[in-house]
């Protein structure tokens, strides 16, 4: 087959347009997920060969518009003018077109050929609206194609469209906003000097720059200024918009967002009717519930314990399965690897460090498939305005309370990279700093261990939920403090679209579920190797002999004792003591840096066990209980200390890629809790010895 | 005229100017709050975000940013 060559079409859209169903349907699962350079922003590819050519898809970020307000939008925009797309697919929700096509008139702007798809024009029928597309694609100069994503209907007719635009077969007008007289004679001005300087304008096209610096654009501002003879164009550019200012008496980007409006509603009139009016839907009626004052709180809280319901009843087998296969293949390179270093390296670096983090593995794609779910079904938007009101209180957005979920029981690397779907970047620096401090479920054993050991089963429950409570109440509490004393400035405002409620499809919701876990797999498993491996070299160098006569288990406890990380234990013994800790206590609170349930085995090693279970750790709290230099108030310090301190390795290597990546930040995140856990921890044990409680 | 915070639930009215900073005026514009728009209160509890039906579709707006926005009440349905 003679192909006639390679298409890159971008797809454009809101959020909720159903774009990501539409892509699904365009490339099957020949897709491709990473990051835009630089940016935390997800990239999506995916191809399909039709008609001899090998068209390629790129799933721009879905937004409402092309301001430089957030990184999805200066990467939408950035996409279509730098790697110049041959096509432009917007995807537009046709039962709610004037909002989405506010997007379109930017996008036109851009000067690339577009398409519009009018995708879900089987709701928009149902809502009694009658869209005249033949009469949509004159007035706007564009083809116009109707499709149904959850059907896929319209697939085909949406790519020999792509097809027919771009070999020309379909005639595209130039028809744009009419932003009125006084609009446009400053933005004949602006052009005029920008076309002097067009040879430096890297291909953004003058028009939309025009429109841009009078819209006081960040972006345009500062690459406009960086230009020779830049200063002349912003001269000109706070000339025009004082002008229009008072002209308008309203700012100039206001006044050209109404413009828009305004030829989108000049449109939909003549091509749109409504034939019945329009009524309550079922989404209202939903709402209605959803949001109620009182309802709505106790509904989100069943909502969350659903998931992690469906989370640990369905992972729990598939953890086995994982945690099974890790000990088979310890057992296995055992065998068939000599004894010796490279077989300690084997088994209880690599294949212990990486099964560590990947028996968390279907935990996280359970979880993530339920979040998908309520996703897609637009709950989650409601979650976020429910919380709201609780959430802005301690300086966080309705949204941040996902990445806090996910961290509950979960674990706070997905978590971290949850707080993506905040836009402002204060909002997701806040939420990435204090996500670590939820009880992941790799503190939980440490947790299970000394309580087990130093507390009555009767209390241990209420010490736990005792836990829980202290994480929330330190995770809001933190987020105050950095807002008011770190993040300072204006509080973002919380805007958000509902959109109606929708039945997910499965295809789209497995889709969406891998997507995710592959890129925690990637973040976490690219690391942790390194990691495991570090540590494992910290505990077994510098190897010494073993006395004579010493058992297995007293010699690999010598041997901790003398090993770097055992000489890092003794070392920080002093900053440890006052929390009533011995060099034992910091290392495994060193070694819980890898991972937090290496705690437990870490304490294990040090009490001669040999290899200890942390899921059943019968043993090591009997040697904790009857070890003298242990106590309930002495426990209860250094759980204080887990609970607070440093994030895991992985946690903060992925804190440092999605903060930035910034070192300031991750430094910062460094200091920040281990200043506080150390403080938390001083507070109980020699609070707890002045009142008495036990030494 | 009355802030939008202060609209009770199935309340109509039409805006009529808005006080908050460029930043967030501008981001309500392109969201279609713009002078003169209709909208219709869809939930407000008096505390926390409060959800108004503009534009065709469902928008939540932080209370803090509800109240300034300026409106002005059309008594009798439109």
């Amino acid at each position: 087959m003679a192909a006639k060559g390679k298409l890159t079409v971008a797809l454009a859209g809101n959020p909720n347009s159903g774009k990501s169903t539409i892509f699904n349907n365009l490339t099957g699962a020949r897709q491709h997920v990473g990051n835009y350079p630089g940016v935390t922003v997800e990239k999506k590819e995916g191809s399909v060969v039709y008609k001899d050519y090998e068209i390629v898809f790129v799933d721009l970020p879905g937004t409402y518009s092309l301001s430089a307000y957030s990184e999805e939008e200066i990467v939408a925009r950035d996409f279509v003018v730098q790697e110049k797309p041959d096509l432009v697919v917007h995807i537009v929700d046709a039962s709610n077109i004037e909002r989405n096509l506010y997007l379109y008139t930017q996008l036109q702007e851009l000067g690339v050929p577009v398409v519009l798809a009018m995708n879900m024009s089987d709701i928009a029928e149902k809502k009694g609206m009658n869209i005249n597309y033949r009469e949509l694609s004159r007035l706007f100069g564009k083809p116009v194609v109707p499709t149904v994503g959850s059907r896929n209907r319209g697939t085909q007719e949406l790519l020999d469209t792509v097809i027919d635009l771009h070999e020309g077969k379909i005639k595209r007008e130039k028809i744009g906003v009419d932003y009125g007289e006084e609009i446009s004679a400053e933005l004949d001005k602006l052009k005029k000097l920008l076309r002097e300087r067009s040879g430096a304008l890297e291909g953004y096209p003058l028009e939309w720059l025009a429109v841009k610096l009078l819209e006081n654009d960040a972006w345009a501002l500062g690459f406009i200024g960086g230009l020779p003879g830049g200063g002349e164009v912003l001269w000109q550019n706070e000339k025009s918009r004082g002008h229009l200012k008072r002209h308008f008496s309203d700012d100039p980007e206001v006044v050209i967002a109404d413009r828009r409006y305004g030829f989108i509603s000049g449109a939909c009139t003549e091509a749109k009717s409504c034939s019945v009016e329009e009524r309550h839907d079922l989404s209202d009626k939903i709402d209605k519930v959803v949001l109620n004052r009182f309802l709505g709180l106790p509904i989100f809280a069943l909502v969350m314990y659903a998931i992690f319901k469906f989370t640990f009843t369905f992972s729990g087998p598939v953890v086995g399965w994982f945690e099974q296969f890790f000990e088979k293949a310890g057992e296995w390179a055992s065998s068939v690897i000599p004894e010796g270093l490279a077989n300690s390296f084997v088994v209880d670096g690599v294949i212990a460090g990486v099964g560590g983090v990947l028996g968390f593995f279907p935990l996280v794609l359970f979880m993530f498939f339920a979040i998908a779910f309520f996703e897609d079904s637009g709950y989650m938007a409601r979650a976020a305005f429910v919380m709201d009101r609780i959430m802005h209180k301690f300086g966080l957005h309705g949204k941040s309370f996902l990445p806090l979920m996910i961290s509950t029981n979960g674990c706070a690397v997905p978590g971290i990279m949850a707080s993506r779907t905040l836009d402002n970047k204060k909002d997701r620096l806040i939420t990435m700093m204090v996500t670590p401090f939820m009880i992941c479920g790799a503190k939980l054993p440490i947790f299970a261990l000394f309580i087990g050991a130093f507390f009555a089963p009767g209390q241990g429950a209420n010490i736990m939920f005792l836990m829980y409570a202290l994480s929330v109440a330190i995770a809001l509490g933190s987020a105050l403090v950095l807002k008011k004393a770190v993040f300072k400035g204006e509080t973002s405002h919380f805007v958000m679209e509902l959109p109606p409620y929708r039945v997910p499809t499965i295809q789209g919701l497995l889709l969406k579920m891998w997507e995710r876990g592959w890129l925690y797999i990637k973040k976490a498993g690219t690391i942790i190797l390194l990691i495991s491996v570090i540590i494992w070299a910290g505990f077994t160098f510098p190897q010494m002999e073993p006395g004579e006569g010493a058992s297995e288990e007293a010699a690999a406890s010598a041997q901790m004792e003398q090993s770097f990380a055992g000489r890092i234990g003794k070392f920080v013994e002093p900053v440890v003591r006052p929390l009533g800790m011995d060099w034992r206590g910091g290392v495994a609170l060193i070694a819980g840096v890898a991972a937090k349930e290496v705690v437990v085995s870490t304490m294990g090693t040090i009490y001669s066990l040999g290899e200890v279970d942390p899921e059943e750790a019968e043993p090591l709290k009997e040697a904790l209980q009857n070890d003298p230099s242990w106590s309930p108030l002495r426990a209860s310090a250094f759980l204080m200390f887990c609970l607070i301190y440093l994030p895991c390795f992985v946690a903060m290597s992925v804190f440092y890629r999605e903060s930035g990546p910034s070192i300031k930040w991750t430094l910062f995140l460094i200091f920040w809790t281990t200043v506080m856990a150390w403080a938390a921890s001083f507070l109980v044990y020699q609070g707890g010895r002045l009142l008495g409680i036990g030494g | 005229m009355k802030r939008l915070s202060d609209l009770a639930p199935g309340g109509r009215a039409s805006v009529v100017f808005i006080q908050a900073g460029h930043h967030a005026h501008h981001r309500l514009a392109e969201l279609g709050l713009l002078p003169g728009e209709k909208l219709v209160m869809f939930n407000n509890c008096g505390t926390g975000p409060v959800t108004v039906c503009v534009k065709g579709s469902k928008l939540s707006i932080g209370h803090g940013l509800a109240g300034k926005i300026i409106v002005r009440e059309e008594r009798d349905g439109c």
